[in-house]
């Protein structure tokens, strides 16, 4: 259980949470939505200890993470950042092993069983084919999906994602959420930050929204996402209506001009102010 | 006139005001009795003594160009050992200073530069009586020692312990040569680097270190690691000279000689001690 | 098990292993012949099998009242002294060069960027400035001592420069070598024009080389570079992961400012014990890593052990080199044979090279 109590952090002299109280709590499913600075990375990585935080405390277990080893941490909580770089020709197997470091005595190698988690991993990120390839000469798709199986060959209880999945093509985000979806069924507190909103509405059973540093909305998904709620956020106008299939919550991106025609109308909505496109 | 770099220098009258930018030249005019021509040192020059009232102008390799304009000399002085030194001499030679630039590596280099720099200053007389008596000086080393055929070998130190050993094309060589040895490196350089196996090696008869701005502190020669392997540690045969002394082609070149000499030669020296008066009579008719 | 039989990872990991232990064997090996071999070349010529006596009769191994006690001190204490010395700086430069290279992930760095070079070459130029170039103490020149110090010195000043809340970072550590290393380098310079008559021994120094030196030499750095291959050896894994950058590294558990800070001193220390008894000697910090690199990947507890060989052999022989390539016994400093040889090699293997130099 993780949780986060009015904390404020940044870089340098600039503030980019300001006060931010959440609690997460075990088995949770959860997107952190905003727009763009709104502090979704900050967060993530004040949450996973890695950058200080100025005031506030994020609590891990009851106990405030920056006293846990950072390995101890390792152990509970796996993160994939937005961009990963890879300065050395290692091979994606070598980087999906990584994942095992936490676990690891020092002098050590990895053991027969890392291996076999490691290989378990890239088999159900669907990457077997790119083992013994370099990470140097896979695409940025594919780098996403080692680093994503890397996480999940740490095998923690909380994954933590942010924008993983941002350079995969729409089959291969299906497929990266629905095995988050099933590590969470699993019993996996799964914490992602998206910018993609549907996809969101889709796997995720609680949507946090920040903007500005802080939270504005916090909740179920089918009580927050709604055509005011998000109007106002995105400062856009948005409409949400059912998935054909699964009946959850979808949003659909008003143009201020529309290039169809002119039948879809651009009508004013309450929330937000659009002026009237000629033609 | 013309100097060691193919210029024709010429003074119109005897010169003057004279600055040596090389340490043994002073030397050279002073024993000719010119000391008060000098009108100037480099920072490195104190001997004799009275030079150190002289203002100094910087160093052999980079005198400074303006000290020694606002001096007004009619004839500056080089030494051409060192490529670097040939720097300023450009310099002073654009600001049209007469310089003359000679290069001395042997003991005729020597007495040829005494000639004419006795000829720039308009004292042959002087230069010829200085000339002559370094002469008879070398004469009295060449007699004493001809009674022997022995010329033993020697090695001659210029830095330790990034070792450094005088080759044949120096002075040193000349000295050791004149002194009645032979120089046991064979290269024909003026330095060469070289190592601790190499000088084990060559085993020379004696060992001889310079003790100067080249090499500070040479330090208990017996002591140092495998030098007591060295024939020449063995029979105590190693000394330790003045870098100024053997190393700079002068008038001290001659002292050189005389000294090693009789390191080389204890027992001819001995001899000629007793004999001395005699010999030397002798050298003083062989004129 | 099953799935993993099945797909041949396993089989491919234990492939590499393999070829990881056949390489460490090889270059073990050469490394060995290198010693003796190196030992039978010199200026005095002495026949193999007395060599080989020597060498036994050096170790305590037999005891041959035949043996010209001259040939065995030439053998024992002066080749072999000076080829184990070669040996430990050739491994030195090599480990340090691959452990800035992985920390500050810049396939340019090696065992000089961070200016301890600069800072062994001040000590150096110092003590031979003042004229105490023989002085002794523990049994050898003051010259090492003085390296040591200046060489740590400017390791403090980086790390002190580069501190920013608290935090190393490998861009600002870069600067401040630089920095640093300007600034002794002025200090150098103000040296050498102080005094005409030491430039060429602070150049030679600065050059360097291995003549003159001998086992207490050898047992001097010894320590250092022990301590600095242990440090870098136990952070190896740290390394390998860090070059994911920093945060990554921190998700996965690695303790980024003590590693850094640990390799960093670690590499530091290498490359002091190297600068202080041989001086500056370049390109072996860097040819060695790159090949290794391109040859076994860049696993880096693989690259330390094996570029540490391969920096040792080529180390050896360029030392060789230098003892004998001019005629009448004249030395060569040993820097200008790993320049000559390792410039054009560096430049063939980046030409050439399919898979680039393992670096963005």
């Amino acid at each position: 259980m993780i949780e986060i109590i009015n904390i404020f952090a940044g870089y340098q002299d600039q503030e980019v949470l300001k006060g931010i109280s959440l609690k997460i709590i075990h088995n949770e499913m959860i997107g952190i939505l905003g727009p763009n600075g709104s502090g979704k990375t900050t967060l993530i990585m004040a949450l996973t200890g890695v950058v200080p935080i100025k005031s506030g405390q994020i609590l891990l277990d009851g106990k405030p993470i920056r006293t846990y080893p950072t390995r101890q941490v390792a152990k509970r909580v796996a993160c994939v950042p937005q961009k990963s770089e890879f300065s050395f020709d290692f091979s994606n197997l070598s980087i999906v092993l990584m994942g095992r470091y936490p676990y690891l005595d020092s002098w050590a190698d990895y053991t027969r069983q890392d291996r076999e988690l490691a290989e378990d991993a890239m088999r159900q990120t669907g990457i077997m084919k790119l083992a013994q390839k370099s990470v140097k000469q896979v695409s940025g798709g594919e780098a996403q999906l080692v680093t994503i199986a890397r996480a999940i060959a740490q095998t923690t209880e909380i994954l933590v994602l942010d924008e993983a999945t941002s350079n995969l093509d729409a089959a291969k985000k299906i497929q990266v959420f629905d095995l988050l979806t099933k590590k969470n069924s699993e019993g996996a507190t799964v914490i992602c930050v998206l910018h993609d909103l549907n996809l969101a509405a889709l796997y995720c059973r609680r949507l946090i929204f920040l903007k500005n540093g802080k939270v504005v909305i916090d909740g179920q998904t089918e009580d927050v996402f709604k055509d005011c709620i998000l109007s106002e956020i995105y400062e856009t106008d948005i409409r949400v209506s059912k998935h054909p299939v699964t009946g959850t919550p979808q949003a659909h991106f008003v143009p201020h001009c529309n290039a169809v025609g002119s039948g879809g109308g651009l009508r004013r909505t309450g929330f937000c102010k659009v002026d009237k496109c000629d033609g | 006139m013309t100097d060691d770099l193919n210029r024709k220098v010429t003074v119109t009258k005897p010169a003057e005001r004279l600055i040596a930018l090389y340490g043994a030249y002073n030397e050279i005019l002073v024993d000719m009795g010119l000391e008060r021509k000098l009108i100037a040192r480099t920072s490195a020059d104190k001997t004799p003594e009275s030079m150190l009232a002289k203002p100094s102008i910087g160093t052999h390799m980079r005198p400074n160009v303006e000290l020694i304009m606002g001096l007004k000399p009619d004839l500056i002085i080089q030494n051409a050992g060192r490529k670097d030194a040939l720097v300023p001499v450009r310099q002073l030679i654009s600001q049209g200073l007469p310089v003359a630039v000679f290069n001395t590596n042997s003991f005729a280099d020597l007495f040829s530069v005494i000639e004419r720099l006795a000829i720039l200053t308009g004292s042959e007389e002087r230069g010829a009586r200085l000339i002559c008596n370094l002469k008879q000086k070398l004469d009295l080393v060449a007699n004493t020692i001809s009674a022997t055929k022995k010329r033993p070998s020697v090695l001659f130190e210029v830095r330790y312990p990034d070792i450094l050993l005088a080759g044949q094309d120096s002075i040193v060589n000349e000295v050791i040569k004149l002194a009645g040895g032979r120089n046991s490196l064979t290269s024909k350089k003026k330095f060469l680097r070289s190592n601790i196996e190499e000088i084990l090696r060559l085993n020379p008869d004696f060992y001889i270190v310079q003790r100067g701005p080249m090499n500070r502190d040479p330090g208990l020669i017996e002591q140092r690691p495998h030098y007591y392997q060295l024939d020449a540690i063995k029979n105590q045969r190693f000394f330790i000279v003045e870098e100024q002394v053997f190393s700079r082609p002068g008038p001290r070149s001659v002292t050189a000689v005389e000294d090693l000499s009789r390191k080389l030669h204890p027992e001819q020296w001995k001899l000629q001690k007793r004999l001395g008066k005699e010999i030397l009579d002798s050298s003083h008719t062989g004129k | 098990m099953e799935n993993i039989s099945g797909t041949g990872l396993e089989h491919n990991y234990q492939h590499e292993k393999r070829r990881f232990a056949a390489s460490t064997i090889i270059l073990m090996a050469a490394a060995v012949t290198s010693v003796i071999l190196a030992c039978s070349i010199g200026r005095i010529e002495i026949p193999f099998s007395v060599m080989l006596k020597s060498l036994a009769s050096g170790f305590g191994l037999i005891h041959d009242e035949t043996l010209d006690p001259i040939h065995r001190a030439i053998i024992f204490d002066i080749r072999l002294s000076r080829v184990c010395l070669s040996a430990m700086v050739g491994l030195a430069l090599a480990v340090s060069g691959a452990a800035f290279q992985g920390i500050l992930r810049n396939p340019l760095a090696d065992p000089f960027t961070i200016g301890v070079s600069a800072g062994g070459a001040f000590g150096a130029a110092l003590i031979i400035f003042l004229g105490l170039g023989s002085k002794t103490s523990l049994g050898l020149g003051i010259i090492p001592l003085a390296a040591l110090v200046g060489a740590l010195s400017a390791l403090a000043a980086v790390i002190t420069l580069a501190r920013v809340d608290g935090i190393l970072r490998r861009d600002t550590m870069v600067l401040a070598g630089i920095v640093v290393a300007t600034f002794l380098g002025a200090l150098v310079s103000l040296l050498k024009s102080l005094d005409e008559e030491s430039v060429a021994s602070i150049v030679f120094w600065v050059m360097g080389s291995f003549q003159g030196r001998g086992w207490s030499h050898a047992i001097f750095a010894f320590p250092y570079l022990i301590l600095g291959f242990i440090l870098v050896v136990t952070y190896s894994r740290e390394i390998d992961l860090m070059s994911l950058g920093d945060f990554p590294a921190r998700h996965l558990g690695v303790d980024t400012n003590r590693a850094r800070a640990m390799v960093l001193i670690g590499a530091s220390l290498l490359t002091a014990a190297a600068v202080s008894v041989s001086g500056v000697i370049g390109f072996v910090g860097l040819v060695a890593p790159h090949l290794v690199r391109m040859t076994i990947g860049p696993n880096h507890s693989r690259l330390f052990i094996l570029s540490g060989l391969l920096g040792m052999i080529v180390m050896i022989w360029s030392d060789v080199a230098a003892r004998i390539i001019l005629p009448e016994g004249e030395e060569l400093p040993v820097g200008v044979i790993t320049a000559l040889i390792g410039g054009p090699f560096f430049c063939v293997l980046l030409k050439g090279a399919k898979t680039g130099t393992g670096f963005d």
